[in-house]
């Protein structure tokens, strides 16, 4: 009896998980930080825009795969010359995998040939955990109007393996080029793929 | 051994009453990543000279494969400790293993069959998979024509492996086949290891008995899920379902979890993904027993329903039941065991109760009563007949829905392995002991119940109804170290079952006496009651005391010789209480007043003593080596089995009639002994009297969970080199099973 009656205090006072924060075609959760750069990043300035947020962590295999092959850099270049504004976020917390200072930070911008529009280290995992990131890469497509438009994988192809970076779907250029021309996003949600986030 | 001795001499009356083999409730600890004696095999590695994470081994059965053939391929991950590789859907991050087959022209190869995974918590995620070691399944299949000659298949496997950090490795290698010598990376093992290593996959859906839906509920996903599993079993388990696809439910998310008796309802946080866009909604569901960390997984693949037509439906049990033990019987591909057999043997357990040295005496009375009575009217003594019956069927429902209601309420089930606990066996003594001196007269207590029975003969036919309770109410305690054991498998099993069991307990208990009621042939060779039935009722205590005499000999069994003066203490207790109210009975005033008082403070006294110090002796685990053959140990027979020789396993246990009967008859003597010896066959005892994990998982690969088992494995093919399956001999042995096993 007494075993079964805290069975169920127990189940009373488990903490109720909080509905999915991000939801497509829902306004996407606005949140301001400071970027490598020590320049203040407040998402809702870039309505207007459509914006692209990626979920890094140099050291994580599938990104180093992204990277190494420049698949990342292209898509960055491609999606930004189009208009968009792209945030590089690393949420590893301080000591875990991918934490490095602001200054390392800008190292490792500057030796990949980055193109994104800035990178933001999200030690607290604020960011990260307002979004629900779960793999480097995660991506998130944002409308000009602040509406969530993608959340996924970069592309169609989840492995570490190099070979498969050519002739992958990339999910998030397909996502800017519909919102560009007026379409609708498809598919505008895909399993993540990748290490997870080392909050 | 003197005790072996005493014991046989025992035996032979206690097998009367047994009707059953022993069974146990609990299963073992293949914890995580220690696998079984079986598939532990050459491949240690120092991790610390490696900067290799994960270790990938091919095994097959077969060295050679035949036009039109399958054959069986086990891939082995064996995983640095603390790291984790991933099941085939990750959860929430992560990647499967990939194997990338070069297959000659018309080969194919199964999907990759992954055993039951776990959850892999990281701070706010919670990815699926494995630590340790794993083997996954995949079957190889040549194609109808088949050129001579070697072949060689190359493979990739491509596989990430992560700790905090994640590292993608890969493997190749080239399994050979068909080659006379070969330095292939196909590791041939025998049939056992692949079975074994498949006993770790979930269930199939296709034989499966659960029945599950699934419905969208404010933003959870409702699993409702008919188990065939007990409740209190199922508390015993942390569940988890794991999907097959991503965005079914959030994997982090904490399940919210309502247990109704067989009846799960699991409801977990929605993921993302719409439930249209999911082809395959279907997962693994997964219990994890809380105390040893084993797991049992079952692919459901359930109805997409709506939670208003959920509501409505009601609770019907699967129509096909089975335990938790069962499930493991299941993954060794074992037949489960057949709820008619059960009821069937039920029935005969029942009659055979009959016969119980305390129920006899109340019994048989009511016998002769009912052929008095039948000698007026036939018609009454028929219903006298049916409302005995009916009383005993209704008092076994009552102390049924009793035990299964305490069950109920506290979370463990001790009563199956209750001859392991040296409380119960010194309480069991004890009741013993006062039987039998209530038998032998020293005191009246009991007779005056016993009378109610035989007084109320005439009273009618409520008096038989009376009756049919008292039975059983005599015969429930006497049953329970016979019977308890069978008895508590049946509790295990959904509350309907367990009360069928127990209504064919007792109809079998009312059998014979039904029959004399109805068949006036059986009423006419009744004996007449006179003074023999008390003469007879005396001789029946020594039964009595034998048991006693056979519960201490468990006891110290269990503790060691130090487990002998405590019981004898609290026996001497008891009879001087006894012997204290005989004399308070007759005494007044003053007098009986101390009287009680100093029997009741030497019965609480020595009761509390013994009680207490039986608890305290520590259990002896250094058992006597057996008189021949060697102690079982799962090292020692993997290291006979690599050996030409052939190996023949017993496992018993001091409490099992059925195997020390077995050993004596059939296996420790002069002929068996002799076969033994001359076609040097390895043999191996094991003891199962106090709780071996070791022994349990040997039980459970056989499918049983309990002992007795015999275990014979003959002598390898010269040709291939390979042992023919292990034959598995009856449990009730005879000299001939025996030799005509061992001599072939």
């Amino acid at each position: 009896m007494i075993k079964q009656s805290l069975f169920a205090l127990a189940l009373l006072i488990a903490p109720i998980s909080a509905h999915a924060a991000t939801e497509i075609g829902q306004p996407a959760p606005d949140f301001v930080a400071t970027d490598i750069h020590g320049e203040e990043i407040k998402l809702s300035d870039f309505k207007g825009k459509n914006v692209v947020l990626e979920w890094s962590n140099h050291q994580c295999p599938y990104v180093v795969k992204h990277y190494d092959s420049h698949n990342m850099q292209n898509a960055q270049k491609e999606a930004v010359d189009g208009g968009a504004v792209w945030l590089t976020i690393v949420s590893s917390a301080e000591g875990k995998q991918g934490y490095v200072s602001p200054e390392e930070a800008q190292k490792i911008v500057e030796d990949v040939g980055a193109n994104a529009t800035t990178r933001i280290m999200d030690v607290s995992g604020e960011i990260g955990k307002l979004y629900e990131a779960k793999t480097t890469p995660h991506m998130f497509v944002i409308d000009a109007e602040g509406n969530l438009a993608y959340e996924g994988a970069i592309d169609d192809n989840p492995s570490v393996s190099q070979d498969g970076v050519e002739g992958a779907q990339n999910y998030v250029l397909a996502a800017l080029d519909s919102l560009n021309a007026g379409e609708e996003v498809n598919p505008a949600q895909t399993a993540p793929y990748g290490c997870s986030v080392k909050y | 051994m003197r005790t072996m001795t005493l014991h046989t001499l025992l035996a032979p009356l206690f097998i009367l009453l047994l009707g059953f083999p022993a069974f146990a409730m609990e299963e073992d600890d293949p914890m995580e990543g220690v696998r079984t004696a079986l598939l532990e095999h050459q491949h240690k590695i120092d991790w610390d000279k490696t900067e290799q994470n994960v270790f990938i081994k091919v095994y097959s059965s077969e060295r050679t494969i035949k036009p039109g053939e399958k054959i069986p391929l086990i891939i082995e991950q064996i995983i640095r400790p603390h790291w984790h590789t991933y099941w085939k859907n990750p959860g929430d991050s992560g990647e499967p293993m990939h194997a990338d087959w070069a297959l000659p022209d018309g080969f194919k190869m199964s999907e990759l069959e992954w055993p039951t995974p776990k959850p892999l918590p990281f701070e706010i995620l919670v990815s699926y998979g494995y630590e340790g070691d794993v083997m996954l399944y995949q079957e190889l299949q040549a194609p109808d024509t088949l050129a001579e000659g070697p072949i060689d298949i190359p493979v990739r496997f491509d596989i990430l492996v992560c700790k905090e950090i994640c590292i993608p490795e890969t493997s190749t290698q080239t399994i050979t086949l068909n080659a006379e010598t070969t330095t292939s990376d196909l590791n041939v093992v025998p049939l056992d290891f692949i079975t074994e290593a498949r006993s770790f996959m979930p269930i199939k859906k296709d034989i499966n008995p659960w029945q599950s839906k699934m419905y969208e509920q404010d933003d959870m996903l409702v699993l409702d899920i008919l188990t065939d599993n007990h409740e209190a079993g199922l508390k015993q388990h942390t569940l988890h379902f794991f999907p097959y696809e991503y965005g079914l439910v959030e994997a982090a998310a904490e399940p919210e979890i309502t247990l109704e008796n067989n009846r799960i309802i699991y409801k977990q946080q929605r993921g993302k993904f719409e439930l249209e866009r999911i082809k395959n909604k279907g997962g693994v569901f997964v219990l994890i027993d809380k105390r040893t960390g084993q797991r049992f997984g079952s692919e459901i693949d359930p109805e997409l329903t709506s939670p208003a037509e959920a509501s409505t439906e009601t609770t019907t049990s699967p129509t096909e039941k089975k335990t938790l033990n069962q499930i493991e019987f299941e993954s060794a591909e074992q037949l489960p065991t057949n709820i008619f057999s059960a009821i069937l043997f039920a029935i005969i357990g029942g009659m055979i109760l009959n016969l119980m040295p305390c129920v006899f005496p109340v019994l048989s009375m009511k016998a002769l009563s009912i052929s008095r009575i039948s000698q007026k009217s036939k018609a009454e003594a028929r219903k006298h007949g049916i409302a005995y019956t009916a009383g005993v069927i209704l008092s076994m429902l009552a102390i049924a829905g009793l035990l299964i209601a305490l069950k109920e309420g506290g979370s463990s089930i001790g009563w199956g392995f209750h001859l392991q606990d040296p409380v119960v066996i010194l309480l069991l003594a004890y009741l013993f002991f006062l039987i039998g001196m209530n038998l032998s007269g020293y005191f009246e207590f009991g007779t005056r119940l016993m009378s109610i029975g035989q007084g109320q003969t005439t009273a009618g036919i409520s008096g038989s109804f009376m009756t049919g309770i008292l039975a059983t109410t005599v015969a429930t305690p006497c049953t329970a170290p016979f019977m308890a054991t069978a008895l508590a498998y049946a509790l295990n099993q959904p509350t309907i079952i367990a009360l069928s069991v127990f209504a064919a307990l007792g109809f079998g208990l009312a059998l014979p006496y039904l029959l004399i009621s109805f068949v006036p042939a059986l009423q006419k060779m009744m004996p007449h009651p006179g003074q023999w039935m008390v003469t007879f009722k005396e001789f029946l205590a020594f039964p009595m005391f034998a048991t006693v005499i056979w519960l201490l000999w468990i006891l110290t069994q269990e503790t060691g010789m130090n487990g002998i003066a405590t019981p004898l203490i609290g026996l001497l207790g008891l009879t001087f209480t006894i012997w204290l109210f005989r004399h308070a009975e007759h005494a007044n005033g003053g007098k009986k007043a101390i009287l009680m008082l100093l029997a009741l403070s030497t019965i609480s006294g020595s009761m509390i003593y013994s009680l207490y110090q039986i608890q305290m002796i520590e259990i002896v685990k250094d058992k006597p080596m057996p008189e021949f053959g060697a102690d079982y140990s799962a090292e020692a027979l993997d290291t006979a089995l690599m050996t030409d020789n052939p190996v023949f396993v017993e496992m018993t246990a001091a409490w099992c009639v059925t195997c020390k009967v077995n050993h004596y008859r059939a296996i420790d003597i002069p002929e068996t002994r002799k076969i033994m010896k001359d076609r040097n066959i390895t043999y191996f005892v094991g003891d199962w009297t106090s709780h071996d994990g070791e022994i349990t998982k040997y039980l459970n690969k056989f499918g049983r969970n309990g002992v007795p088992i015999y275990v014979y494995y003959g002598r390898p093919d010269p040709e291939t080199g390979k042992r023919p399956a292990p034959k598995l001999l009856p449990q009730l042995l005879s000299p001939g099973i025996v030799a005509e096993t061992l001599d072939k």
